[in-house]
């Protein structure tokens, strides 16, 4: 188990790097800079503001002193906001997209799994068609079109929730219903398909000849193995919601961590943009690394034989 | 089977108790996390002020948004009138203007205090506008005082700070000199980078840093509000009536309009395009929106080294081809004015906004912007000639319609030896591209031009858009033959526009040079004398229009919706609302 972690952990720190190296290549490569303004102040003026992050030292430089401050994870003052160091930047933004993303993955993991395995217990029939159709949507139905749908029936026509804003905890509630509708659809879908294949296998028949009744077959021994292609896809999409969803964050004015990815890399805060790239990289890498470990909990066949 | 990964010994219950341990930790994990500390209640005022600001530093700012802020919890040597901004007693009670205008003497009240009670005077405005000129410092707006005595020489490094002539005898006594007269400058004390910053700063800003205006930074939670509370040491001699104000940050202006329409928010700046029509419209919202003459105006730069537009007959078809009185109405919304100069809302456009005010039932004052400048305009004459006059001798119920003359355009391109349609003579214009940022109303409008275009004169146009600083990037290289572009004014005079062309601009863009456009704006710096500043003015103005590298579009309009609970919302000219005078109704 410890090898299997230790490699894990060096094949995460090289693909960390070759990330952040990439990423930096990419921003700096962007015509413009972060000082650039309609109204630019004198050529020399705008060195002198260069010079004081370090932007006029020569590329090779600043990626040394870039990555030296992430490894003291101390990457310094944002280009954009100077009065606020990137660090302290994301660490205001995450927890907001960390408590909005886990919920919204808890709750669409949860529903998409009890839908899916209504519509495969009641296959063919018209409760099948209609969760199917509803995982449809949930997929296909881009999220400004939920959100701004949302926002009209449930905060102004029914005036029951803000329709956007950080104060309290009703503030949560849409944004996170509509955040947890793609992976609830997704869920559903994969939860259908994987149970409907299971109550073919083996197994299940077997357990049919013996006499269980249908819906200890389904929950007994059917939805265990079904979860596995389920759970091996949770980790981008978990990385993915953690990490905060740029139209959600904007529809809803939510201050977390999803927007910085655009407006950094609009704003060519290249700290910024760096940091949140990394954030992403290092929340995939743990959570890939979680759902194998989850993976080797629920699949006995990819347990060793205790000796 | 090879398994995939070696495992420990994990029993059942082992498993579950993980798995529940894990789920456990992540959910508190969140809750714990995600739960910020809350605000107490309501404040008395919420802005919807578009963007987080980058920096609440005065010398950093470059944002309108920042500029809101800093305003609040600074104060200058004066204040503004919020309907006229004429100035008024601020950190100065008295001031005199000497030698013509080019020595300011300010007389600072006694007993003022920074917000962490320590006495603040004029040595703090003199640091602090020393530290705004220093070249080493990279002020963006540090040339805004590139006029006083010997600061272009410290700017340029052939003098040093000792020779800028700002002098503070004693602590309530400032000084400045100038080269020439600044007429503008009071109305620059009561700006963002003339702000005094303290001492302790350190180039910081926010919570914790002391500053001198009557409210200060309580909190700062990052893309979500700044809460500002009174300054207990603040004594005047402004009355604020608010006690506590939120700048929310919110980018969207969908969802600012959301905020606003929901009650959460009494007054917001960002207000998207398509909705200006229903807000202009609809009896809920008409009360409420508030499009008032903005000091600032759209234009092209044309690129005038380029073929087609080297020639002076392609640049006067394309702007007499362009129904300016349409595009205000039905691509803009019908707020802003047509505009055919450079120097934004001459006379008779401030009469048709006067006129549309009042079709709208809506009774509030609107002044001229530059009441001591009479625009200059880019017109036809009955003869079909075109000409550049005062634009005050134009009738207001024409002005929409005198830039527009399609059939003059075709037959300066005929002269010019140009093919026009529904003529097989004369060689073929080539195409010419339109370059655009994304976002507002930047793309909808370029399309509207390369239809008239392609209508009225047969030109075929490609149009360009690009994201904001790779287009600022191009624009900056003159890698472009007509590029969308807007100039928003730093103070209430014809020279922040009309030196925005001279050979030396950082700003031109266009690698535009004219000797005697440069000697006209010179000679207008100049001048001590109104009247004859303003003819300097006016030949530059002349100039630009007749030979210069642009194509005038619009005067523009600020956009406020602000809640009829709200008063002391006055319509000025540079959108600037100083909080002291504004009040609510209900709390």
């Amino acid at each position: 188990m410890s090898s299997f972690l230790t490699r894990r952990l060096v094949a995460a720190c090289i693909t960390i790097w070759a990330v952040f190296t990439i990423s930096f290549i990419i921003v700096r490569a962007a015509p413009g800079g972060p000082f650039d303004e309609e109204r630019d102040p004198p050529p020399d003026i705008k060195q002198a503001i260069e010079a004081r992050y370090h932007l006029d030292d020569p590329l090779w430089k600043q990626y040394l002193r870039q990555m030296g401050g992430w490894l003291l994870l101390d990457p310094g003052p944002s280009l954009r906001q100077p009065d606020h160091d990137v660090g302290s930047i994301l660490a205001a933004g995450l927890p907001i997209s960390l408590l909005l993303g886990g919920l919204s993955l808890l709750l669409g993991t949860c529903a998409g799994i009890c839908l899916g395995v209504l519509a495969a217990s009641r296959s063919g029939g018209w409760i099948d068609h209609l969760v199917v159709l509803i995982a449809s949507i949930g997929i296909s139905l881009p999220l400004y079109v939920i959100a701004g749908i949302a926002v009209l029936g449930i905060s102004f026509q029914l005036g029951w929730l803000p329709p956007a804003g950080w104060q309290s905890t009703s503030s949560l509630i849409l944004p996170v219903l509509c955040l947890s509708l793609a992976p609830a659809a997704q869920a559903a879908r994969m939860i259908r398909t994987s149970i409907l294949e299971m109550i073919g296998e083996d197994f299940a028949r077997t357990a049919r000849a013996k006499g269980s009744s249908p819906t200890a077959i389904l929950f007994r021994h059917c939805l265990r193995p079904a979860l596995i292609p389920l759970i091996s896809t949770l980790g981008p999409t978990a990385a993915a919601l953690l990490t905060g969803s740029l139209v959600i964050e904007q529809i809803f004015a939510i201050p977390g961590v999803g927007m910085h990815f655009v407006q950094g890399a609009l704003n060519r805060d290249y700290p910024l943009v760096l940091g949140a790239v990394l954030l992403y990289t290092v929340l995939l890498q743990l959570m890939t690394l979680l759902t194998d470990l989850l993976l080797v909990a629920l699949d006995p066949r990819l347990r060793e034989e205790s000796p | 089977m090879k398994p995939m990964i070696p495992h420990g010994k994990w029993g059942s219950m082992g498993r579950r108790g993980i798995a529940f341990l894990l789920v456990s930790a992540l959910l508190g994990g969140m809750l714990l996390l995600g739960r910020d500390s809350p605000l107490p209640g309501r404040a008395d005022l919420v802005i919807g002020n578009g963007t987080d600001p980058g920096t609440l530093h005065p010398h950093r700012a470059t944002g309108i948004a920042e500029g809101r802020v800093i305003r609040a919890i600074h104060e200058g040597l004066v204040l503004l009138d919020p309907a006229t901004l004429q100035a008024q007693p601020g950190c100065a009670q008295r001031w005199e203007i000497l030698d013509g205008g080019t020595h300011y003497r300010f007389h600072l009240q006694p007993g003022l205090r920074w917000s962490d009670g320590t006495p603040l005077d004029a040595g703090d405005f003199l640091r602090s506008w020393l530290q705004l000129i220093d070249p080493q410092q990279g002020a963006p707006y540090g040339d805004l005082l590139e006029a006083v005595v010997g600061a272009r020489r410290w700017r340029d490094g052939s003098g040093s700070a000792a020779e800028v002539a700002i002098r503070s005898d004693g602590p309530l006594l400032l000084d400045i000199h100038f080269e020439n007269p600044v007429p503008w400058f009071l109305y620059l004390c009561a700006q963002t980078p003339l702000q005094p910053v303290h001492p302790e700063a350190k180039g910081r800003a926010g919570p914790g840093v002391a500053t001198n205006g009557p409210w200060i930074v309580d909190s700062w939670r990052l893309r979500d509000r700044i809460r500002l509370v009174t300054n207990p040491h603040y004594r005047g001699p402004a009355r604020p009536q608010l006690k506590t104000i939120d700048f929310l940050a919110v980018e969207s202006g969908n969802t600012q309009l959301n905020i606003f329409a929901s009650g959460m928010s009494d007054w917001t700046v960002r207000v998207p395009a398509p909705a200006i029509p229903v807000l202009r419209s609809a009896p809920r919202w008409k009360p409420l929106w508030r499009a008032d003459p903005y000091l600032a105006v759209a234009f092209y730069r044309l690129n005038l080294k380029r073929p087609p537009l080297d020639d002076p007959a392609i640049r006067r078809a394309l702007s007499l081809s362009i129904d300016r009185r349409q595009l205000c109405q039905d691509v803009l919304g019908g707020d802003p004015e047509p505009a055919h100069g450079f120097v934004p809302w001459p006379a008779p456009a401030i009469e048709l906004q006067r006129r549309k005010l009042r079709e709208r039932g809506i009774d509030v004052a609107i002044n001229p912007p530059l009441p001591e400048y009479r625009g200059m305009a880019l017109t036809t004459t009955e003869a079909g000639q075109s000409t550049v006059k005062m634009a005050s001798t134009i009738d207001p119920s024409q002005w929409r319609e005198i830039g527009f003359d399609p059939q003059q355009a075709r037959r300066i391109l005929q002269e010019a030896g140009w093919q026009v349609p529904g003529s097989t003579e004369g060689r073929p214009i080539p195409p010419v591209e339109l370059l655009h940022s994304t976002g507002g109303t930047n793309n909808i409008v370029a399309e509207w031009l390369q239809q008239s275009w392609r209508k009225e004169l047969g030109l075929q146009t490609r149009v360009r858009s690009m994201e904001w600083r790779s287009f600022l990037d191009v624009q900056r290289a003159v890698d472009y033959d007509l590029s969308r572009s807007s100039w928003i004014a730093d103070y209430p005079d014809p020279a922040t526009f009309l030196t925005l062309f001279t050979s030396n601009s950082p700003n031109s863009r266009t690698d535009w040079s004219d000797p005697e456009y440069d000697r006209c704006v010179a000679d207008a710096l100049a001048q001590t004398e109104s009247s004859k500043r303003e003819e300097a003015w006016q030949r530059a103005e002349r100039i630009l229009l007749e030979r210069g590298p642009i194509l005038p579009l619009w005067s523009m309009t600020s956009g406020n919706l602000v809640a009829s609970e709200i008063s002391g919302f006055f319509p000025n000219p540079l959108d600037q609302h100083d909080l002291r005078g504004i009040g609510r109704s209900t709390p």
